[in-house]
């Protein structure tokens, strides 16, 4: 596993900028541009904010999952907001990590090095994803993202209207904040198969019944009601 | 039966006229581009002012919530419709528009700024004041590299796609609309400078490049004055470039 932070950008540079815990380098340098997965992005998206606004900004977490980004490595990263640059916009931390096939994102990346704004921000992540404070959907969401059975698609711990890149995505905004969607559409997803299942049991059993019952009266299933035989076919009338 | 006969052989006696073919795909075509609207590209360094541009676009104030934009991000169908001074009207429904971080990570990564551009009408490149004072458009710097990286992206454009400058942020120059005109003065220098670096960078396609103009997205009364401009120039564009189509 490689781990690093992806920093803000409060002095409105031209690069992004990350740390490994220790030293500070362009982005670039740990990930080109150019294999980026599309639909990888630095921070929370503009759509969560505008959606829960400004006074849950600090609540928020966003979390992407791309399986079999390079070969069979997988990218995990997880974003939160983290204050306003020089202009007054919102600015953004985030973890990134670079895993082999099945391996989980560990949360223990130091942030000494950081700055003081950023340290702040990066202790509150770290300390979210590595303590188990109930009520917090938007933790669980990630952690559901982590546990989620291994698929080749991309996915998010929230789904988004805005983006340019589908996503499965687990949880899903409504008027009463996160909800989680996986789960009824699961519920869904069984309830239609069990009905799909049933449905093709009766109509096979219909199906071989239909073929079955002239076959038995043609040998002699005694009918109290009268039959009309033509050729080895008996068909009964009622 | 009658009527359908007669309908249908009007279609077959149409149909055997020379040329109708051509009148009737032009028709068609017509139609769809109607229909199909434009589609714009708003690219630029990262605080250059592009989310404050299609704000206004759409008639919006600048967002209070405004975040440094992590992803792209897709833009509702909007309509522009604006009365330009010389009586010319900008009526078109922008479709398929992505909003886009400007750090040079957004404008390399494949699905970053080539992709906001590949089907885009017009590309809108927005920089700032500071930018064009601070010569940030000579060899090596931000602007600079920004458009030799636009050189290399015309080929995978739209053909006819339009290239159109917006400096954004002459509210921190003057501080009304009035001085506008002897800023302009003040910047010529500048300008013509820009002006020469961008058509010398874009060859062979500096034909696609619309101008520059001086804007503010912040201060209303400059925004209005300077988008007229702007969209003249692009309206122009668009018009030279049908007459070239048509001498062809």
């Amino acid at each position: 596993m490689r781990a690093y932070w992806i920093l803000p950008n409060r002095d409105q540079k031209d690069e992004i900028y990350a740390s490994d815990g220790e030293t500070i380098r362009p982005l670039r340098q740990i990930l080109d541009p150019k294999f980026r997965p599309e639909g990888f992005s630095h921070g929370v998206p503009t759509e969560l904010l505008e959606k829960f606004g400004p006074k849950a900004f600090a609540e928020i977490l966003f979390a992407q999952r791309f399986p079999n980004w390079s070969g069979d490595k997988q990218l995990f990263s997880v974003s939160t907001t983290a204050g306003l640059d020089s202009s007054g916009r919102v600015v953004h931390l985030g973890l990134l990590f670079i895993l082999e096939p099945h391996e989980r994102p560990r949360f223990e990346l130091p942030y000494a090095s950081l700055s003081e704004e950023d340290k702040a921000y990066a202790s509150a992540l770290i300390h979210r994803m590595t303590s188990s404070v109930r009520g917090d959907s938007w933790t669980q969401s990630v952690r559901d993202l982590i546990e989620l059975p291994s698929d080749s698609r991309p996915a998010t711990n929230v789904a988004l209207d805005r983006s340019v890149v589908r996503f499965r995505s687990l949880y899903v905004v409504g008027p009463g904040g996160l909800t989680k969607k996986a789960v009824n559409r699961s519920k869904w997803r069984t309830t239609a198969i069990v009905l799909l299942t049933l449905f093709a049991v009766v109509v096979a059993w219909l199906f071989v019944h239909s073929k079955n019952r002239p076959l038995a009266l043609r040998h002699g299933e005694q009918s109290s009601r009268p039959t009309v035989q033509i050729g080895v076919v008996t068909w009964r009338f009622n | 039966m009658p009527a359908a006969l007669t309908v249908f052989r009007a279609f077959l006696f149409l149909a055997s006229s020379p040329g109708i073919e051509r009148h009737f795909v032009r028709l068609v075509k017509g139609a769809l581009d109607w229909w199909s609207g434009k589609k714009i590209a708003v690219i630029g360094p990262t605080a250059s002012g592009k989310d404050s541009f299609l704000a206004r676009l759409q008639n919006r104030e600048i967002p209070e919530v405004h975040s440094n934009s992590p992803m792209g991000e897709k833009v509702k169908s909007f309509r522009v419709k604006l009365a330009l001074s010389n009586h010319q009207v900008i009526d078109i429904t922008c479709k398929g528009v992505i909003n886009i971080g400007g750090e040079t990570d957004y404008r390399d990564a494949p699905s970053g700024w080539l992709s906001v551009c590949a089907d885009a009408d017009v590309v809108f490149y927005v920089m700032t004041v500071n930018d064009l004072s601070k010569k940030r458009y000579l060899k090596g710097r931000r602007i600079r590299q920004d458009l030799d990286w636009l050189q290399t992206a015309m080929p995978h454009l739209k053909p006819g796609a339009l290239i159109h400058i917006l400096i954004n942020k002459i509210d921190q120059e003057i501080e009304s609309h009035i001085d506008y005109r002897s800023l302009a003065e003040e910047l010529a220098e500048d300008l013509r400078a820009l002006n020469a670096i961008v058509k010398n960078v874009l060859h062979p396609y500096e034909s696609s490049y619309t101008g520059a103009t001086l804007i503010s997205m912040k201060n209303k009364q400059i925004y209005t004055r300077a988008i007229n401009d702007a969209l003249r120039s692009v309206y122009s564009g668009f018009y030279g470039t049908v007459k070239r189509k048509k001498a062809e």
